[in-house]
């Protein structure tokens, strides 16, 4: 595929290589490498610290069941929206509850699936105005106090509603849930299973008790409907809008809590491809939605999530960037040489078995990975504890590749990421 | 809410203390090992050193074969050792291997001086020295192939000695020998007085001497 490249993105590139050219002369790439390391280390530290101050407090909890209203856009989801659908409708609540599924001009089955269910609302639109518009309709119809906003190809389990609902309390406008995997089979949707625990997990929960959550997630979060309305909705512009209502929310200075116990299943991408197009799409929302609500970093006014959990995931995902850069420039003059070697060699005429290169010698500084490994390990066992699964000698497989190979390729699409979103302002679903 | 804050600080501190003092064992120790080795080929060449010495004092004719005997044994793993000392310096954070790397070059020199007088005061055509002159400062493609020739026919040859040759770190002897045999280009070797031009391959490396399995 070829693409325009843009001017800026050029100028932005070369600006990134001449930071990372100063950097690795001035400082040397491997005190790089330490101080990445170290500011990781930092981070995750802050969020066990937490973790072990708010474990075991538990919060009173309102024994009120008010009505609730769910809403699922759906477009082209023909294949599950069935399932979801039922799904929703065995959700278990002593309240009201309605089921409002807004179909946003479907081209598939998805009519004749939706009219063979009996006891909810449909909204059918004609034309395709994306999930944020879907949503807004949705609730503008929605009479409940409570909306939950569920995707088409997500499966809440039974209790999710009833673990949720009483984490509204004071000022509490959102709540959100854990996110997993649903059935996962291949080794990308494994991986992710892994992912999702620590992030959606571990992470989410800890952040929900310092006030920092980021994201409502997409797949399910409910919210309450009054001050969605005071807000203007979910915007429909945003790529990411489960990250912009989150966002805004937190600027009007409401709370998000997190309910750990409400598991909700939702599909991952199979394919590396599709995966690498959803995360190019969170990530380059990310930037959309930082670049927007920027004024909120490092803003003692918005508490801990002005001063730690916006700025740190910042730089978090700018570590990410840098990551990949440093990792290429502390190798690709090894590779060259040796690629230099191998012509040498082939002309001499003198047998392939010269070729192989020796063992690699590692440099001292990536021993500072192993802390960082150390640590994910500890998350990755948390965030298990989180939903007392336990960690099988089966699990180990996809385990060992998200410690050691797959922040690599997550950075690697932030970079991708960071570029494309520099380069374009038109977004690919 | 700043106290865990303050506790993830140190605790990080505390992780990049630990984490600093592990390197700086593990660069020590590496340095250390290859350390070792230099200085016990040192005091071996001390040794022949003095025989010539002594022979230079009280002129005795008997001591030839004698020094012939601890010249032939005095083996030196040139290339390899260099090697090491390349990578120690490339892959450690605080060692610094300056010292060692010109301790270990000024060895080569000498061994290679005692050599020819080995050669020239007592006539023994025993040991092929080959010496290979190459940048140490740049990074050539060529030297590289060049040295694992090297490598492989001083494993095949107990009669062969590599002296590795950095032409530009200021060694008096290197630069006197490679202005001697002019040596312009990058690889280049000397063989029984000849100098050898560009990558040589291994047949044609064997041709110019006569090697001792």
């Amino acid at each position: 595929m070829l693409m325009n490249i843009r001017p800026r993105t050029v100028l932005a590139f070369l600006a990134l290589l001449a930071v990372i050219y100063f950097f690795v002369k001035i400082v040397s790439v491997f005190w790089l490498i330490i101080i990445f390391n170290i500011v990781l280390l930092y981070i995750n530290n802050v969020f066990i610290f937490a973790y072990l101050e708010f474990k075991g407090k538990e919060k009173p909890v309102p024994v009120k069941w008010p009505f609730v209203s769910i809403v699922i856009p759906n477009y082209n989801g023909a294949k599950t929206i069935a399932q979801c659908v039922n799904s929703c409708i065995e959700m278990e609540y002593r309240g009201k509850k309605e089921i409002i599924v807004v179909d946003d001009g479907s081209t598939d089955s998805s009519k004749d699936e939706l009219q063979k269910i009996k006891g909810i609302k449909i909204i059918f639109k004609k034309k395709n105005a994306g999930k944020a518009a879907a949503l807004n309709d949705g609730i503008k119809i929605a009479k409940g106090e409570y909306v939950a906003a569920i995707d088409s190809d997500t499966f809440p389990t039974k209790i999710a509603l009833v673990k949720m609902i009483p984490k509204f309390g004071d000022n509490v406008a959102a709540v959100t849930g854990l996110v997993r995997a649903y059935k996962p089979t291949t080794f990308i949707e494994k991986i992710q299973e892994v992912e999702y625990l620590i992030s959606f997990g571990f992470f989410q929960t800890v952040l929900a008790e310092i006030n920092g959550i980021l994201v409502t997630p997409g797949p399910m979060s409910v919210f309450k409907r009054s001050v969605l309305l005071e807000i203007g909705g979910f915007d429909e512009k945003n790529i990411t809008e489960d990250m912009e209502i989150a966002l805004r929310l937190q600027k009007h200075r409401y709370k998000i809590a997190a309910a750990p116990e409400a598991v909700i299943y939702t599909d991952v991408p199979k394919k590396i491809s599709h995966l690498i197009r959803q995360r190019t799409r969170w990530y380059r929302g990310k930037f959309v939605n930082t670049r927007k609500y920027f004024e909120m970093v490092l803003n003692p006014k918005y508490g801990e999530f002005g001063m730690f959990s916006f700025p740190f995931s910042l730089v978090a995902d700018a570590l990410a960037i840098l990551l990949i850069v440093v990792t290429i420039a502390a190798n690709i003059e090894g590779v060259f040489q040796y690629l230099g070697f191998v012509v040498s060699w082939l002309a001499l005429n003198a047998g392939i078995s010269g070729l192989v290169p020796a063992a690699p010698v590692l440099h001292s500084s990536i021993y500072f990975y192993v802390f960082t490994i150390i640590m994910y390990s500890i998350l990755v066992y948390l965030s298990h504890k989180f939903v007392n699964d336990n960690i099988s000698i089966w699990k180990m497989p996809e385990i060992i590749f998200y410690l050691f190979v797959y922040g690599f390729f997550i950075s690697f699409v932030y970079f991708i990421s960071f570029f494309k979103e520099i380069n374009s302002s038109d977004y690919i679903w | 809410m700043v106290n865990r804050y303050l506790k993830a600080f140190f605790l990080t501190l505390a992780i990049l203390i630990v984490g600093l003092v592990a390197i700086s064992f593990i660069d020590n120790s590496r340095i250390s090992s290859i350390s070792d080795s230099v200085e016990s080929s040192s005091l071996e060449l001390q040794a022949s050193q003095q025989l010539f010495l002594y022979e230079a004092v009280f002129p005795d004719e008997t001591l030839c074969s004698v020094l012939n005997k601890r010249i032939e044994l005095q083996k030196n793993q040139s290339i390899s050792v260099l090697n090491e000392i390349e990578s120690a310096q490339n892959n450690s954070l605080f060692g610094n291997t300056g010292l060692l790397k010109k301790k270990f070059l000024l060895q080569n020199v000498e061994l290679y001086l005692l050599i020819k007088k080995a050669e020239n005061d007592c006539g023994s055509k025993e040991i092929i020295p080959i010496l290979y002159f190459f940048p140490d400062k740049v990074y050539c493609a060529d030297c590289a192939s060049q040295a694992k020739v090297l490598d492989s026919v001083a494993a095949k040859c107990s009669n062969v000695r590599v002296f590795a040759f950095p032409t530009d770190l200021d060694v008096p002897v290197i630069d006197l020998l490679s202005a001697k045999y002019s040596v312009k280009t990058h690889p280049s070797l000397v063989v029984n007085d000849k100098k050898l031009e560009g990558v040589i391959s291994e047949p044609g490396l064997l041709k110019e001497f006569s090697c001792r399995q």
